[in-house]
């Protein structure tokens, strides 16, 4: 049952448990479509933050699954689909009250404030880096010696990546055709919101870098670079890798 | 009068993102029907894009994804999309431009008017390197009888019978260096007068090159031949970035730019009848320290756009959205929770304090009433208006549930209402003008 809900968490970005209350309904600054109902919300089981308080409300479901009749519970797994007065969302699965009550008493009796599938989402989240890092062409443990710009000083607009390259002392090869001792790395230093994810790396710092090989003309600044946000991890993730 | 709204709804009251850098899109065939773009994320972080939308002229609005063509939208505008950016001659446009080869810096600005003729404003590099640079301002325009061939050919540089007439030569921009925490950019806007295509306004807001040392500075320039000669209009604004112009369909021209005070970032908005030869004093619409919060990423705050509708202006800005009567003179309206005592917004809980971030705010100015125009296809009641609506009474913004009860409700703080209206009608006029796509957006390459 954890695999089906893992593929429900990997497509639905919140989950609740919630009662029907009305059927051809919606709340009062939605539209009322023919598949939609008001579903009064119990308890969030993830989401983001901003979304934690939503316990007690009363929300519009575009459902997609089979009629419920009204008073019926279910952990529905749904997506956003208009923020208004009130909440409207688009339902992408279903699933019995009683598959996720081992997970809500779990995190209780383990007086876990967070979603009752921080577990799951923990495990998704390592898989995750795992798929990533295969794409990497070397993964390392390595510390930032030296930063220099490197970029192109005839760029012409304001979200430039603003390349700089960074020397890696690497202590420890993971993965990859590489040496311990230094190695070069491009970084997009640029404050811009194209680039604010990506690593920056500041002088000292320490951690596992997903290194990727560059291309074009960025193959004549470093022979890597690291530019996705998965790409800087804490040097303790390793262990999350080799699982 | 002067409408006022923070745009994030209360269902998103416990938000706290960088909501600047917006565009507005009007339907000039129901100008109730309003759409805004912001750098806001999708909230629960599925991907692509989302949009503000309003369907009462802007006094609400809520969030929701932008439709594609994959969801039976054919055209641009209709999909609440960025219709400048997405339009095939827009696209054109800004390709033409860059075929132009002229070295330029920054983004592109256009204007078009609904003759056909369109006019376009960028930067042309004369030295420096990245990230400053030594520029002129280059207008280029492109007439409705010309070949589209070879489109933006019709004004060119006297020295060198390329295209591109010099609106102002020598002027210094720094794409990266920040003020009040915001990129200063390469700051341009533009704008046509809808009642005469050879009136036009150019913004820009850099520095002169031979005073390195000199304050970052807007100025003004305008046209009345087609944009063959400029003039320097007697009002300038130093510390001042993002600016943003438009013309009503009376001839009143806007201006809309953010101010740095040395602590505070100012939203101000300049409306002239007679070019700028009389003196005025701006209508502060937003203020706020300009520290608070600390900027995530840039544009910090984005730059504000301006749109003439009817005999006035709709308008977006991203502002700090502390819940503060003093940051907004002329009062404004918040969707979202908020505590206007203890100056705190509050999650839809009405408990949780939630901390400053950057929202979107949208303003509608003296006779920018919305209206549906000749031809305009009504279509149909809001949602929740209907008698098909069922369900929970509807909450106002100050809070829900437990706790809320000391909450204000309703348009929490009016302030102390708009300065006397003009004797122009607030009333709408009986001709709504032409849709003027593209004029003052964003033309990125």
């Amino acid at each position: 049952m954890s695999d089906e809900i893992k593929i429900l968490l990997a497509k639905a970005p919140l989950s609740f448990v919630g009662t029907v209350l009305y059927l051809d309904a919606a709340t009062s600054d939605h539209r009322v479509e023919g598949n939609s109902a008001v579903i009064g919300v119990d308890c969030v089981l993830h989401g983001p933050p901003e979304l934690s308080h939503l316990a007690g409300d009363q929300i519009t479901l575009r459902l997609t699954q089979n009629r419920p009749e009204i008073g019926e519970a279910f952990a529905f797994f749904t997506a956003g689909a208009s923020f208004g007065r009130t909440l409207a969302l688009t339902e992408l699965g279903r699933i019995n009250v009683d598959v996720v009550e081992p997970f809500i008493t779990a995190a209780r009796d383990a007086g876990r404030g967070d979603s009752p599938f921080a577990p799951l989402i923990e495990e998704m989240s390592r898989d995750s880096l795992r798929r990533h890092a295969e794409g990497a062409a070397a993964v390392v443990l390595a510390r930032v010696v030296a930063l220099e710009a490197a970029g192109d000083r005839n760029a012409v607009m304001e979200d430039d990546p603003d390349w700089w390259r960074a020397t890696l002392d690497v202590g420890h090869v993971e993965r990859g055709e590489l040496k311990s001792g230094p190695v070069n790395v491009l970084l997009a230093n640029s404050r811009d919101r194209a680039w604010s994810a990506s690593p920056k790396g500041r002088p000292g710092e320490e951690g596992l870098w997903l290194l990727h090989a560059t291309s074009g003309e960025r193959a004549r600044l470093a022979p890597f670079e690291i530019t996705h946000p998965e790409d800087a991890q804490p040097t303790a993730r390793l262990a999350a890798l080799r699982r | 009068m002067l409408l006022i709204v923070n745009m994030t709804p209360a269902s998103l009251g416990a938000e706290a993102n960088q909501d600047g850098g917006l565009w507005l899109e009007v339907d000039f065939d129901n100008t109730y029907n309003l759409t805004v773009g912001a750098q806001t994320p999708a909230p629960l972080g599925e991907s692509g894009d989302w949009i503000y939308v309003s369907d009462d002229g802007g006094e609400s609005w809520t969030l929701r994804p932008r439709p594609t063509e994959q969801d039976g939208v054919a055209d641009a505008a209709a999909a609440g999309g960025s219709a400048v950016r997405a339009s095939p001659a827009d696209r054109d446009a800004a390709a033409a431009i860059q075929a132009l080869d002229r070295g330029r810096i920054g983004a592109v600005r256009a204007a078009a008017h609904a003759d056909g003729t369109v006019y376009a404003v960028f930067r042309r590099r004369t030295g420096g390197a990245f990230p400053k640079f030594d520029t002129d301002i280059l207008v280029v325009r492109d007439d409705p009888e010309t070949g589209r061939d070879k489109p933006f050919r019709q004004l060119l540089d006297p020295r060198d019978n390329l295209p591109g007439r010099v609106v102002a030569a020598g002027r210094t921009v720094s794409l990266t260096a920040t003020m009040g925490q915001e990129r200063l950019g390469a700051g341009l806007a533009i704008a046509v007068d809808p009642a005469k295509s050879g009136a036009v306004w150019i913004a820009t807001c850099d520095h002169a090159a031979d005073d390195p040392g000199g304050a970052w500075t807007l100025r003004l320039f305008h046209s009345t031949d087609r944009g063959q000669t400029w003039s320097v209009e007697p009002r300038s604004v130093a510390n001042a970035r993002g600016p943003a112009l438009a013309v009503s369909a009376e001839g009143t021209t806007g201006l809309l730019y953010q101010h740095f005070t040395g602590a505070r970032w100012e939203t101000r908005l300049e409306v002239f009848k007679d070019a700028w030869t009389s003196a005025t004093r701006p209508l502060v619409l937003h203020s706020a320290p300009a520290h608070t919060p600390t900027a995530e990423f840039l544009p910090f705050l984005g730059d504000p756009q301006l749109v003439g509708v009817g005999a006035g202006f709709l308008g977006v800005f991203g502002g700090a959205n502390t819940p503060d009567v003093a940051n907004f003179p002329h009062g404004v309206a918040y969707q979202r929770g908020a505590d206007w005592e203890n100056h705190t917004l509050l999650a839809g809980d009405g408990v949780t304090v939630i901390p400053p971030s950057i929202d979107p705010f949208f303003f509608r100015h003296w006779g920018a009433q919305p209206a549906r125009g000749p031809g305009a296809q009504f279509r149909g009641p809001s949602p929740g208006r209907g008698p098909i609506s069922r369900g929970p009474v509807s909450r106002g913004p100050g809070g829900r549930g437990p706790g809320s009860g000391d909450l204000p409700r309703g348009p929490i703080f009016r302030g102390p209402g708009p300065p006397p209206a003009p004797e122009a009608p607030l009333s709408a006029p009986p001709d709504t003008p032409e849709p003027r796509r593209g004029e003052g957006q964003d033309l990125k390459l």
